[in-house]
C-alpha cells in the first residue's frame, strides 16, 4: 500500500510537472470568467429574451441572475469541453512514457505492471477531480461571491423553479455525477493510451469518439434511438437530471450503472492489454 | 297607427336600456366606492401556479397595497404573479369612464349576482371589455373576466371569508398561456432533441390565498 502511495505521488509529480496539465485549469478559468463577465454585462438582456415566453402572462419577483444560475450556465457550457481537458492529461499517462522512451527504464523497477497502472490511473483521476473542484471553486464560489444566492430557474421541457435551500444538494449531486462521467472519459483516454506509442493519438481519439458519437446520436436521433441507451456519451449531460423538478431515480440509476459498466470495460481492456504488452520503447 | 306602435315600442325599449345602464352603473359605482374605502393594507400571500410547463412549489409573499393601484410584492425567492388579477384593474378602468350594460342575473357559487358588461371609454387602454359578476346587495364582486389587447382573456374568481372590508381571502386567476419552446442553444437541454414540442396554448391558473390582512388606511 505504501509503495502504491509513493507511485501515485510520483505519477502526480510527473503530471503536474508538464505544462499541458495547466492548460485545463487555465481554460476553465478563462471560460468561467468570460461567462461571469458576459452575465454581468448582458445577463439581463438574455434573461429578458428567455422570459418573453412568460412575460405576456406573468410578472416576476426575485433575484434571477445569481450565483446558482451562473454555476448552472457554467456546467451547461463546459460539459462538452471538460472531457477534452481530461483527455489531454489522461491520454498521455501511458503513451507519454512510450513517447519519451522511459517505459523500459520504468519497467526495470521492482513494481508490477498492475500496480503501475493503478497508480497511473489514480493519479489521472486525481487530476480529473481537481479539475472539477477548480470548476466548482471558480464557477460556484465566484458566482456566489459576485452575484449572491437566489432561486434557480431551469429551462428544459418545462420551466423548473428551485428554491435556494434545495440547490446545494442538487449541485453536489450534479458535480458527483459529473465526476463519474469524467472518470469514464479518463478511463477511455487511459485505455487508448495503453495502445499507443504517442500521446497525440489517444487524446485526439478520445475527443473524436466523444464528439463523433454525440453528433451522430444527436443528428440521427431516430436512427440511433435503439443504440443511444447503451452509449456512455448519452449520459455525459446526465447531470441535468438533478435539475428535473421530480427526480427520475430510475433514469439516474441507469445512467450511473451504464457509466460504471463502461468504466469497468475500459479499465479491464487496459489492464488486460498492458499486462501482455511488449514494451519496446 | 302602425307607425305609432313602432315609435312606442322603440321608446319603451330605449327606456329599458337606459334604466339597465343606470342600474349597472350604480352597482359598479357602489362597488368602487366600497373598495376605495381601503387605502392601505398588507397581507401574507401563498401563491400556487398551475401551468402545464411551469414547475414551481407554492411560494409565500408579502403584498402591500396603497390606493389607488400601487401593489408591492416581497418574497424570499421567485414569485410568479399573474399580470392581471392582482391589481384592482376594474377600479382603474372605471376611473377613466365607462359604459356598462346589465346582462342578466347569474349564480356564482350559490350567490345570485348581476352580470354586467363594462366597456371602458378610453380605447387606448389594455382592457377592451370586462364582465363583472357583482352581488348588488353587498357590493361584492365574485367573478370578473377581462378581455385585453396584449394579455388575452383573464378570468378572476374572488372568494371571501368574513373580513370587515370584504377583501378576498382567495383569488383564482385563469388565463391562456402559449406553449413555446426555447432553442437548445439556450436551454442546453440536448436530451430533449428529437422530442416534439407541444404547440398551441393551454389554460393556466394562479391561486393566491391571502391571510393576516392588516388594514392601515381606511
Amino acid at each position: 500500500m505504501k509503495s502504491l502511495n509513493t507511485l501515485i505521488r510520483i505519477e502526480l509529480f510527473k503530471i503536474f510537472k508538464k505544462g499541458r496539465t495547466y492548460i485545463g485549469f487555465g481554460a476553465i478559468f478563462l471560460i468561467i470568467i468570460a461567462i461571469q463577465a458576459g452575465i454581468h454585462f448582458e445577463g439581463q438582456n438574455l434573461f429578458d429574451f428567455i422570459m418573453q415566453q412568460l412575460d405576456q402572462n406573468f410578472q416576476f419577483e426575485g433575484n434571477v441572475i445569481n450565483g446558482y444560475l451562473i454555476t448552472y450556465l457554467v456546467l451547461n457550457t463546459l460539459w462538452i469541453h471538460v472531457p477534452i481537458l481530461v483527455a489531454l492529461v489522461t491520454g498521455d499517462l501511458i503513451a507519454g512514457e512510450a513517447n519519451s522512451g522511459t517505459f523500459r527504464l520504468l519497467m526495470t523497477r521492482p513494481i508490477s505492471r498492475t500496480k503501475l497502472l493503478i497508480a497511473k490511473f489514480l493519479a489521472g483521476w486525481t487530476y480529473t477531480v481537481l479539475l472539477i473542484l477548480f470548476m466548482i471553486l471558480i464557477g460556484m464560489g465566484g458566482g456566489l461571491l459576485f452575484f449572491g444566492k437566489g432561486d434557480l430557474m431551469v429551462f428544459k421541457d418545462s420551466i423548473n423553479f428551485f428554491s435556494a435551500s434545495e440547490l446545494p444538494w442538487r449541485f453536489f449531486a450534479a458535480f458527483a455525477y459529473g465526476t463519474l462521467s469524467m472518470t469514464v472519459v479518463a478511463a477511455l483516454a487511459f485505455m487508448l493510451s495503453s495502445f499507443a506509442e504517442n500521446s497525440i493519438g489517444p487524446i485526439i481519439g478520445t475527443v473524436a469518439i466523444i464528439i463523433g458519437i454525440t453528433i451522430i446520436s444527436t443528428i440521427g436521433f431516430s436512427l440511433m434511438k435503439p443504440v443511444n441507451p447503451w452509449l456512455f456519451t448519452t449520459y455525459l449531460p446526465g447531470w441535468q437530471s438533478f435539475f428535473e423538478f421530480e427526480l427520475d431515480k430510475a433514469k439516474i440509476l441507469r445512467s450511473v450503472l451504464v457509466q460504471v459498466a463502461y468504466l469497468v470495460l475500459f479499465l479491464g481492456v487496459t489492464f488486460y492489454h498492458f499486462r501482455k504488452k511488449d514494451i519496446l520503447s | 297607427m302602425y307607425k305609432q306602435i313602432l315609435l312606442f315600442t322603440a321608446l319603451l325599449f330605449s327606456g329599458v336600456s337606459i334604466n339597465a345602464q343606470d342600474a349597472s352603473k350604480e352597482i359598479l359605482l357602489a362597488l368602487k366606492e366600497k373598495m376605495e374605502k381601503v387605502e392601505k393594507y398588507t397581507v401574507d400571500a401563498l401563491i400556487r401556479v398551475e401551468v402545464d410547463f411551469i414547475n414551481i412549489k407554492d411560494r409565500e409573499a408579502k403584498i402591500s397595497f396603497t390606493a389607488p393601484d400601487q401593489f408591492d410584492f416581497k418574497s424570499e425567492g421567485f414569485a410568479l404573479l399573474p399580470k392581471k388579477g392582482m391589481q384592482m384593474d376594474y377600479i382603474k378602468m372605471m376611473d377613466g369612464g365607462f359604459t356598462s350594460i346589465m346582462v342578466k342575473d347569474e349564480k356564482v357559487r350559490d350567490v345570485t349576482t348581476k352580470l354586467i358588461k363594462v366597456i371602458p371609454d378610453d380605447s387606448t387602454g389594455d382592457i377592451v371589455l370586462a364582465e363583472m359578476w357583482v352581488d348588488a346587495s353587498t357590493s361584492i364582486m365574485h367573478r370578473m373576466r377581462t378581455y385585453s389587447k396584449d394579455s388575452g382573456t383573464y378570468t378572476i374568481n374572488f372568494f371571501f371569508a368574513d373580513h370587515p372590508y370584504d377583501l378576498p381571502d382567495r383569488v383564482e386567476v385563469s388565463f391562456e398561456v402559449k406553449n413555446n419552446k426555447l432553442p437548445v442553444s439556450i436551454t442546453g437541454d440536448f436530451e430533449s432533441l428529437g422530442k416534439k414540442a407541444e404547440e398551441g396554448s393551454s389554460e393556466g391558473k394562479v391561486i393566491v390565498e391571502y391571510s393576516n390582512y392588516v388594514v392601515t388606511g381606511k
